[in-house]
């Protein structure tokens, strides 16, 4: 990879500066895994707590989606904490009303029954799009795809990359792609780039593509679909937070981190948090920059404020399962 | 079509900022979370430190001859912690008997497998007791309690664990060697990793079939003192580990003893050259582990970011209390700006404080004496030149003692802190141009313990870790540990190795494979 | 053409020198000392009384050498190695002679030392590319590390002897030493001193890189003192028996923590003899992608 001349040139014909740097494996695991020893206790937990749900892209990509769960979603997106046991914490002093998610992520065609279901909240509504989840179509599709998404309402768009061109080695089409996908989202939609990291086989080729996409104009960068494993680990979130800090230094640009698939305790995003603050620094932890992909998250995390509160855990069907 | 129809949609929510070019803005408030490490204390109460402790001669605690004691203090707090007993000649005297009877007696008259399961129960004991000595390392040696709970602790069972399972293979380990011990067995430990270290000398000394008094440093006695406890609970037969405290007058009883046959011994080069010097009349098997200045080598094909992971772990685990510490930085010239540049980045999220805070990563120096020579180093370094770097919004804690993790960049190979050991978190920084150069730097001290190397070419790896004259050489990391991986230094940085079936030969005499049968067998 | 001829013959007597860097000199300080030929006084020689200078010039030249002689295959080594046996097979004679003439060994017994001399030399040709495979070891740690740990020469190596060494004993421990890949600077004090001539000429014509090995004769006691103290000497073997001599050695070498190994009486073979000679290298390296 690194005798190859990258070439990537922008439509203008302007050469774009592709920066990377080799990672070492055992190195970037061992740092990545150490945030895990960091502890966060008490009145600072529940506060991370609080700033975790701010951050969630609460998410649901099923074929067997339907206007009727999405729905029920966006519902839970909206106030995650279940009203009886809202009543039960407001007796607890500091106790605050669990806020909104930072967005629903769903598939295009759902998008339109999401942006109505959320009309008036702050809940932005994002749309996978381009071919999702295998990012195998035709370019013109996938402009399509997007358009449509953006057209329904979507106001950020969380695009796979074209996984076979980068593989094959056709750098150049993997920029084109995403900067065409930028362009179609215009000044309507953020845009996420999904690297796929479960299927580009190693760190090197995650810090690269992290590169390709943040020159190719990602708002941000995105570890996985979910349906391929691994989806985000800690040691693959840190490889892109780094390449994230590079690009910060040399552009002055803030891109954002979106961790996907498999986040699925308060403690492992607390880790998470705990690594940003580490590396690219605390600026980065508020949903402007930084998002967890994830569903399953949000009940625990309302578990563990509600443990906080009540000393005590509940129990699972406290709370609703969409 | 599609801006239409987005225009519509846009103007159902009401929160919305007008667009800009091409990016834009989210309806969310833009306001960044400052997260909080609020303070996670391990608890102390898992410990129950006694007011006073006696020695450890022949299975029991006795009180010393010298009625004398003297006290170990948290070095957190400056407080003391507990009395200990002072061991003169004449308590050494009785322990080297102890040990002496205790050979004849029991230990080589039991058979191999007998003493491995002697040491897979004391392994075992102080895993189920891993928090409690863990706890105590850090109240008495002042380390976080990450790296007590996390590697101290973990690691000195494990070597019990690992030589226990050498006690009856001991042939396999050299060729067709048969393994002779030495007898009784001084050991001398440091008080940088003080119940790590006690198990460094025992394990490998008991698996072969020596006997042991062992002398812990005197600042930080209790976690040898706490392994005691748990020697007896195992049932070890009396006398095979006697555990005497003292300081460096005791430590000289022993290595003066006539019935010592074997002194192994960690701390200084100077206290070491001292030992075999009283030591050269006599016909006592010697192991050294001593001083280091070590060096780690940046090419400019590392991984920088890992390798900048690689300084800080290298340099100031430990608060730099490491014999094998990467003291010395030498960096290729071509990347020693933006190595330097994330270096102090990176040093900014260090968190120095209470050792028992698990999110504490630097701790307390050992001693106020350490803090002072630590201190006058740093000063000699910034009058010889040394560009004197420290984390900005890091906070000392008014008691104890404490120091700021540094550096000092530009120092000349000349430089006193380039050549010294200065044995805490600083770190000197050198750039270099070739690899050969760098090899050649490295390699110009009278010190050999260990290197690091960072470079992702293979080659570039393997021709300089040939090159180093450094027992120890980490590759693309730093300050990694294991029972089976052999440590110990070259040139000055001591004699012999711990560890591995290499850590088994400071403990035996070699029986060579009998060459009359082995004739008679072709 | 009429030759004057030369009767009774007179013999070309052999001037026997010291051995450093491959070439025959003799010592800068002038002095010498005499070993007497017990059946026939008048064959008496005189031998070079090395200085301490010499001594660092040998130490200078052996510690250059250490890179061609340790970065030589093992194989290669062997083969040296191999190559001063059977030279000296050769020169079985001169040996032999010098037993007897300057020790007053019984033909047996010298031809028992000469056997004993190239049984060792053998066995350790036979070795330098074993030491390694019998010492080093793959340490599982773990991953993702690799890691080994493997030998390495310790460096520049005095062997010394004294009047009551035997020569065979002696210069099987100079083999014991080099094998490895260290260098070697022999001490052969007094009567010994006569098999520097041997030594060197066999030597200089086996391929030993020029400086590997040394030959200083001289007085044992003036040595000594330099021998211990000289920081870039990194490991002394001693056949020495007198005990006082040797805890002054060891004395003189805390300086520079020179690892020092005292021989048996009766050298044998085997790795132990090789062990005190080495350093051992542990290196972890890193595996991922």
């Amino acid at each position: 990879m690194y005798s190859r001349e990258l070439n990537i040139t922008r439509p203008s014909g302007q050469s774009v500066p592709i920066f990377f740097e080799p990672i070492s494996k055992a190195g970037a695991e061992e740092r990545a895994l150490s945030f895990t020893k960091r502890s966060i206790k008490s009145s600072a937990k529940i506060k991370a707590l609080y700033q975790i749900i701010k951050m969630i892209d609460l998410t649901t990509l099923e074929g067997s989606d339907t206007p009727g769960k999405v729905k029920q979603l966006c519902a839970k997106a909206l106030n995650p904490l279940p009203h009886a046991m809202q009543s039960q914490l407001e007796k607890f002093s500091g106790f605050q009303t669990v806020p909104p998610v930072a967005a629903v992520c769903v598939y295009p065609e759902q998008v339109a029954t999401a942006v109505k279901a959320l009309q008036g909240s702050s809940v932005h509504v994002a749309s996978v799009a381009t071919a999702f989840p295998s990012g195998q179509a035709h370019l013109s599709i996938k402009l399509e795809d997007t358009k449509v998404a953006v057209s329904d309402g979507a106001d950020e768009i969380d695009m796979v990359i074209n996984r076979g061109a980068f593989l094959s080695g056709d750098y150049q089409k993997v920029f084109d792609e995403i900067a065409a996908v930028k362009e179609a989202c215009g000044s309507f939609a953020h845009l996420k780039v999904i690297l796929e990291t479960g299927e580009l086989g190693t760190y090197d080729h995650v810090r690269l593509a992290s590169e390709i996409a943040m020159e190719a104009g990602a708002d941000f960068i995105k570890t996985s679909t979910g349906k391929i494993s691994p989806a985000a680990t800690l040691p693959v979130t840190y490889i892109m937070l780094q390449a994230i800090e590079r690009y910060y230094e040399r552009t002055g640009k803030k891109i954002g981190m979106k961790p996907a698939g498999g986040i699925r305790t308060a403690k492992l995003a607390i880790s998470y948090m705990c690594m940003v603050n580490e590396t690219v620094g605390y600026p980065w932890l508020s949903p402007q920059l930084f998002r967890f992909g994830a569903s399953g998250l949000l009940n625990d995390v309302l578990k563990q404020i509600y443990k906080q509160f009540t000393g005590t855990y509940c129990y699972d069907y406290a709370f609703s399962l969409e | 079509m599609a801006s239409k129809s987005r225009v519509v949609s846009r103007s159902k929510t009401s929160k919305s900022l007008p667009p800009t070019e091409l990016a834009p803005p989210l309806k969310l408030p833009e306001q960044a979370f400052k997260l909080e490490y609020a303070p996670a204390l391990e608890s102390k109460s898992i410990v129950s430190i006694k007011d006073r402790y006696d020695l450890f001669i022949g299975g029991r605690f006795i009180s010393p001859k010298t009625k004398k004691y003297f006290a170990t203090i948290n070095p957190a707090t400056g407080k003391k912690l507990a009395e200990v007993a002072e061991a003169g000649s004449d308590d050494v005297a009785l322990a080297v008997e102890a040990a002496k009877a205790a050979g004849e007696k029991y230990w080589r008259t039991l058979a191999p497998a007998g003493r491995g399961r002697y040491l897979f129960r004391i392994a075992r004991i102080m895993q189920e007791r891993a928090r409690e000595l863990a706890v105590l390392e850090t109240l008495d040696n002042g380390k976080p309690i990450k790296e007590s709970r996390d590697i101290d602790i973990p690691l000195a069972a494990a070597h019990f664990f690992y030589y226990a399972g050498w006690a009856d293979k001991l042939e396999y380990a050299f060729a067709g060697h048969k393994m002779r011990p030495l007898g009784v067995a001084g050991q001398i430990i440091p008080w940088n990793f003080p119940l790590l270290m006690a198990a460094w000398k025992i394990a490998p000394a008991l698996a072969t079939g020596n006997t042991v008094v062992l002398k812990p440093a005197e600042t930080t006695p209790l976690t040898a003192l706490l392994l005691a406890e748990i020697i007896q609970e195992a049932d070890l037969p009396p006398g095979v580990v006697n555990i005497i405290t003292g300081d460096g007058k005791t430590g000289a009883a022993l290595v003066e003893h006539p019935g010592v046959d074997k002194i192994a011994f960690t701390g200084s080069t100077e206290v070491g050259k001292r030992i075999l010097s009283s030591s050269a009349h006599s016909a006592k098997k010697l192991t050294l582990e001593l001083g280091g200045k070590s060096a780690q080598i940046v090419f400019e094909d590392a991984a920088i970011d890992q390798a900048i992971e690689g300084i800080v772990n290298g340099i100031f685990f430990n608060q730099g209390h490491v014999c094998c510490a990467g003291s010395r930085l030498l960096v290729e010239e071509s990347i020693a700006d933006i190595v330097v540049k994330r270096l102090k980045k990176r040093m900014e999220n260090i968190r120095l404080g209470d050792p028992l805070d698990k999110n504490t990563d630097i701790g307390a120096i050992n001693s106020a004496a350490e803090l002072k020579k630590i201190n006058k180093y740093v000063e000699l370094g910034i009058k010889e030149g040394g560009e004197y770097y420290e984390p900005t919004k890091m906070n000392l804690p008014t008691e104890g003692f404490f120091r700021k993790p540094c550096f000092l960049n530009q120092v000349s190979p000349s430089g006193s802190l380039y050549r010294e050991e200065i044995f805490g978190p600083v770190l000197v920084i050198s750039t270099f141009r070739t690899p050969e150069e760098a090899i050649s730097k490295a390699n110009d001290t009278p010190y050999g313990l260990a290197a690091g190397i960072w470079s992702e070419k293979v080659s570039k790896v393997l021709d300089t870790a040939r090159s180093l004259k450094a027992g120890v050489v980490w590759a693309n990391t730093y300050n990694k540990f294991d029972p089976s991986s052999p440590f110990g230094g070259y040139k000055e940085s001591g004699w012999g190795r711990e560890g591995g079936k290499h850590g088994l030969l400071p403990y035996v005499e070699l029986i060579k494979p009998d060459a009359e049968e082995m004739k008679s067998k072709t | 053409m009429s030759k004057i001829p030369l009767k009774p013959l007179i013999p070309v007597a052999k001037t026997i020198k010291l051995f450093i860097g491959g070439e025959f000199p003799r010592t800068e300080s002038g002095r010498s000392y005499k070993v007497s030929d017990l059946k026939t006084p008048q064959n008496s020689i005189h031998l070079c009384l090395a200085s301490r200078k010499d001594l660092r010039n040998s130490v200078e030249v052996a510690k250059n050498s250490l890179k061609s002689w340790k970065q030589k295959s093992a194989f290669n080594r062997s083969q040296i190695l191999y190559r001063m046996a059977e030279i000296a097979e050769g020169r079985k004679g001169d040996f032999l002679q010098l037993l007897q003439d300057y020790f007053g060994a019984k033909p047996d017994e010298a031809i028992a030392c000469f056997e004993t001399l190239i049984e060792a030399w053998v066995y350790y040709a036979g070795f330098c590319d074993k030491i390694d495979q019998s010492l080093s070891s793959a340490n599982p740690v773990g991953s993702p590390f690799q890691n080994t740990t493997s030998v390495d020469a310790l460096g520049v190596v005095a062997i010394i002897g004294d009047e009551k060494t035997e020569v065979a004993h002696l210069l099987a421990g100079l083999a014991a030493v080099i094998a490895p890949g260290n260098t070697a600077i022999l001490i052969v004090p007094g009567k010994l001193g006569i098999f520097a001539g041997w030594l060197g000429e066999i030597i200089a014509t086996a391929d030993v890189p020029k400086g590997a090995i040394n030959i200083l004769s001289g007085d044992l006691g003036e040595l000594l003192p330099h021998l211990g103290s000289h920081m870039e000497i990194d490991g002394l073997a001693s056949f020495v028996q007198d005990t006082a001599a040797n805890s002054s050695l060891r004395s003189a070498s805390v300086s520079n923590l020179k690892r020092m190994h005292i021989f048996d009486k009766k050298h044998t073979l085997g790795m132990t003899s090789i062990l005190p000679f080495l350093e051992f290298k542990t290196l972890w390296v890193t595996q991922g992608f």
